[in-house]
């Protein structure tokens, strides 16, 4: 080993990095060599004199920088029914009004008199508000449900 | 495993305050100290998703404040040599205050801080960050040298420089 890697053997030692096969060599080295010996003196004394250099933020820095640490805090995920509720009751809706539909088909076509003609305007008339409440329902349940799933933030 | 958390990372900042702190005060400059300090963190939640558990908590956050620290005295290059961030050319009476009024050993005690932090001060940047990483942060070389990207070699015969200079500074004040 050269002078050079010793000195750079006294570093490793200082940090703890020294491999165990290293170290015989080195104290061995440190024996004969002043100026390793010179070296190894002058980093323990730069070493002590760096902790004393060392000086904790103001309180107030710390707090500031603490909050933002912890305003990034994950918010906690709602719980799975309230998510589904508003979004089951949307699609339990639909199908209902879909069964209604069904279960009173329209009449054929025929051509009819006044009466009938006025009967037919009303039924569609009923057909068109119900589509717009189901419209309506669907919408308050999707609203609902982004609000779940945001937990509100957006 | 990858990720640190906020809690964790409040912790940490308990932790390593003061040393990270009284880096950036010698690497950037006091006046840009508690800006940077506070970016230190603000940049580790950023990458919290690449923390990897098998690094050393204060090698990931000086790695970052080192970062900083370099790009800030980059900005700054035009108004500060990034080599002589503070008292070259003065001598050491300049650095120091003059009639104080505190007592007798505070004083004495505040004079050799301030005789030794101008001692690293005056210390060439690429040295000054190894020794401070090394005596502030207690990184190992090899996280000083993955850090810096050198190697090595590189990062020991820095911290070799910075010592020897170190001592001649103080021996001559």
């Amino acid at each position: 080993m050269t002078h050079e890697n010793f000195e750079n053997a006294l570093l490793l030692r200082a940090a703890g990095e020294l491999p165990p096969g290293d170290a015989a060599g080195l104290a061995a080295h440190l024996a004969e060599c002043r100026a390793c010996r010179s070296f190894e003196a002058a980093l323990t004394a730069s070493s002590a004199a760096a902790k004393l250099t060392l000086e904790d933020p103001s309180p107030a820095l710390v707090r500031r920088t603490r909050a933002v640490i912890l305003s990034n805090r994950e918010s906690p995920a709602p719980s799975l029914p309230w998510n589904w509720i508003p979004a089951g009751l949307g699609m339990a809706l639909a199908t209902l009004l879909l069964m209604v539909g069904r279960q009173h088909p329209r009449p054929p076509l025929e051509p009819a008199p006044e009466a009938a003609l006025a009967q037919e305007q009303d039924e569609l008339s009923q057909t068109e508000a119900d589509l717009e409440e189901l419209e309506d329902l669907l919408t308050e349940a999707e609203f609902d449900l982004s609000e779940n799933v945001t937990g509100g933030d957006l | 495993m990858l990720g640190v958390k906020p809690d964790e990372l409040a912790r940490w900042l308990e932790e390593f305050k003061g040393p990270l702190h009284s880096f950036l005060r010698r690497m950037a400059g006091e006046a840009a100290a508690d800006d940077l300090f506070q970016e230190v963190f603000v940049k580790a939640l950023k990458a919290a998703g690449t923390y990897e558990d098998r690094q050393r908590p204060a090698a990931w956050l000086f790695t970052i404040a080192r970062r900083l620290a370099v790009d800030h005295l980059r900005r700054e290059r035009p108004q500060a040599s990034l080599d002589q961030t503070s008292g070259e050319g003065a001598s050491l009476a300049e650095t120091l205050p003059g009639k104080d009024p505190r007592p007798e050993a505070e004083l004495e005690s505040s004079e050799t801080r301030a005789r030794i932090m101008a001692a690293i001060d005056v210390l060439p940047t690429d040295q000054r960050e190894v020794f401070l990483m090394r005596e502030h942060g207690g990184l190992s070389f090899k996280e000083i040298s993955e850090a810096l990207g050198v190697p090595l070699n590189t990062a020991l015969g820095r911290m070799h420089y910075a010592v020897t200079k170190l001592r001649r500074t103080l021996e001559n004040q």
